[in-house]
């Protein structure tokens, strides 16, 4: 049997194993596991709850059929997260095009979904901040809520972008400032800067 | 490229995570039923390659019936989707395009492309799939009652709502969301299978039987409390050993056998497994049924009866191809 990175130090090596023997059980676990955050951050791109389940059909049929192309230079779940964007941003790109040529109106949600214990929150906030970040070069917005939403540290987005960690680097600056502007002129108030906000800062 | 926009904020990071802050407290969640149902899709549109020679876990019967090379498209009764999205693959059920929300149906009655009759009852009803061999209505609100032509081989017809997936086997039978968490199955003719996602089992309806499903429970420990009288429901059936000895109730046990390992009860379905052997020991699923509670109990963590119904396995099924399989036990 030939010898796969992952086979020793990998580690998902046990789960990886077992998908690519057909382990029916292995498939179960590995939807289980992360279903969710594949849905959650697909719904970060899309504009319904529909469509980001959509996505996540998309995501697992894709992992099916191409598990043994993974070469295990990252966690599975990077992996499908690379999956997710990629299929994420291309139905979002489909949207618009269909907007652009008049066949749909792109409907305008915000992508949180709060429950009871968040009534507190201005769902028009929501939808305006929501809008402001739909405003955002699309490079940026992904690195941004990859990082800001998701809480995916630098090193994990550039492997999930397949990009060097120093372009992750520049995108977050440059999303950041953009989206200050933006959320500026939507008339949203900008909370003071204080050091423990946000997702810990890596070096 | 540089933008205007850079630097006109000295140090944004932390405003911006507080900014963003309602976003990430308040995240898109996917339910564990919504989860549940997508999963089913996934096993009906995933058609295990032969070389790997596997059956997912509670692979159902007309779960085969998906259809084998044919595109989805995702229509509504008002209008078709135009265009599949970029680089959809073409090959698998469930890759469509994105279905518009919310049709509102305006009549009573329609005629489905497959020439199935559905009524509508103050319903909203998603035509999720229209294809001559395959119909999948999604029930937003209110019942919808269909009238199925007898299907083919490779046909399918499914209703579902959040509280299960109902498919058909030749038949009318009426699917009613009776509250936000409650679907109620009624059938008057032929015969219909439930399928609640989450740990519950699958069961069949026959004429005159209908089934209220409600929540899902929140653990595997919940549905394993319910496994001995599961079936009680649709035929009055109590025990796995009555329930084995029926035909119907066989099936529904292998489903719900399948389900158990599929959601790390595998102790419950190694007892199911061990029912339908008992039952039938020659039956059609007996090669199955021996397989799966060998790995029933490996997934359990039992090695000694692994191991046992391994070589049990191999000594009455020498020829089978899942025996290679049984040495892991």
């Amino acid at each position: 049997m030939t010898s796969t990175p992952w086979q020793t130090d990998h580690p998902d090596a046990d789960l990886l194993s077992r998908l690519l023997a057909g382990d029916g059980l292995a498939w179960r676990t590995l939807h289980r596991d992360h279903a969710p955050d594949v849905f959650r951050l697909a719904r970060r791109f899309v504009h319904s709850d529909t469509e980001a389940e959509e996505v996540t059909q998309e995501v697992f049929i894709a992992a099916y059929r191409y598990v043994e192309r993974f070469r295990g230079q990252s966690r599975l779940k990077t992996w499908l997260y690379r999956i997710t964007v990629n299929r994420a941003l291309k139905r979002r790109r489909w949207w618009h095009r269909r907007r652009e040529a008049g066949e749909d109106a792109l409907p305008v949600q915000f992508a949180g979904t709060p429950g009871p214990e968040h009534r507190t929150i201005d769902r028009d906030q929501l939808r305006r901040l929501s809008a402001c970040l739909d405003k955002l070069e699309v490079r940026k917005r992904t690195v941004l809520v990859l990082h800001e939403l998701e809480g995916l540290d630098t090193k994990e987005i550039a492997a999930v972008l397949d990009c060097p960690r120093s372009t992750v680097l520049t995108r977050l600056a440059r999303a950041r400032a953009d989206l200050i502007l933006l959320a500026t002129r939507a008339g949203l108030e900008i909370p003071a800067s204080t050091p423990e906000a946000g997702p810990a800062e890596e070096a | 490229m540089k933008t205007s926009l850079d630097n006109e904020t000295p140090r944004p990071d932390a405003a911006v995570g507080r900014l963003l802050a309602p976003l990430r407290e308040a995240p898109p969640a996917l339910s564990a039923e919504r989860e549940a149902v997508l999963w089913s899709r996934l096993q009906a549109g995933m058609q295990p390659p032969a070389r790997r020679g596997f059956s997912l876990p509670g692979f159902a019967p007309w779960a085969g019936l998906a259809l084998a090379g044919a595109a989805a498209l995702a229509v509504t009764l008002t209008r078709a989707t135009p265009e599949a999205p970029p680089d959809a693959p073409r090959a698998l059920p469930f890759e469509a395009s994105p279905a518009p929300a919310g049709p509102e149906f305006a009549t009573t009655s329609r005629t489905l492309p497959s020439g199935a009759r559905i009524e509508l009852h103050d319903a909203r009803v998603l035509l999720a799939e229209a294809l001559p061999g395959a119909t999948r209505l999604v029930v937003e609100q209110g019942g919808v009652t269909s009238s199925v032509p007898k299907l083919k081989t490779g046909e399918r017809y499914l209703v579902e709502t959040p509280q299960a997936v109902v498919s058909v086997h030749g038949t009318r039978f009426t699917v009613t969301r009776a509250s936000a968490t409650t679907t109620r199955v009624e059938v008057t003719e032929g015969l219909v299978s439930v399928d609640p996602p989450g740990w519950r089992p699958a069961f069949f309806l026959r004429p005159g039987e209908q089934a209220e499903v409600g929540p899902c429970p929140d653990s595997p420990a919940a549905a394993a409390e319910t496994t001995a009288d599961w079936r009680c429901t649709a035929d009055g059936l109590t025990g796995l050993a009555a329930a084995a000895k029926d035909p119907i109730s066989r099936d529904n046990l292998r489903l719900r056998a399948g389900r158990l390992v599929g959601t790390h009860a595998p102790r419950e379905a190694a007892a199911l497994w061990q029912a339908l052997l008992d039952a039938s020991p020659e039956g059609i699923h007996a090669e199955e049924a021996a397989y799966e509670l060998g790995a029933a109990w490996h997934a359990a963590g039992d090695a000694a009866a692994a191991r046992t119904a391994g070589a049990e396995f191999r000594r009455r099924f020498p020829h089978s191809p899942r025996v290679q399989a049984t040495n892991q036990f």
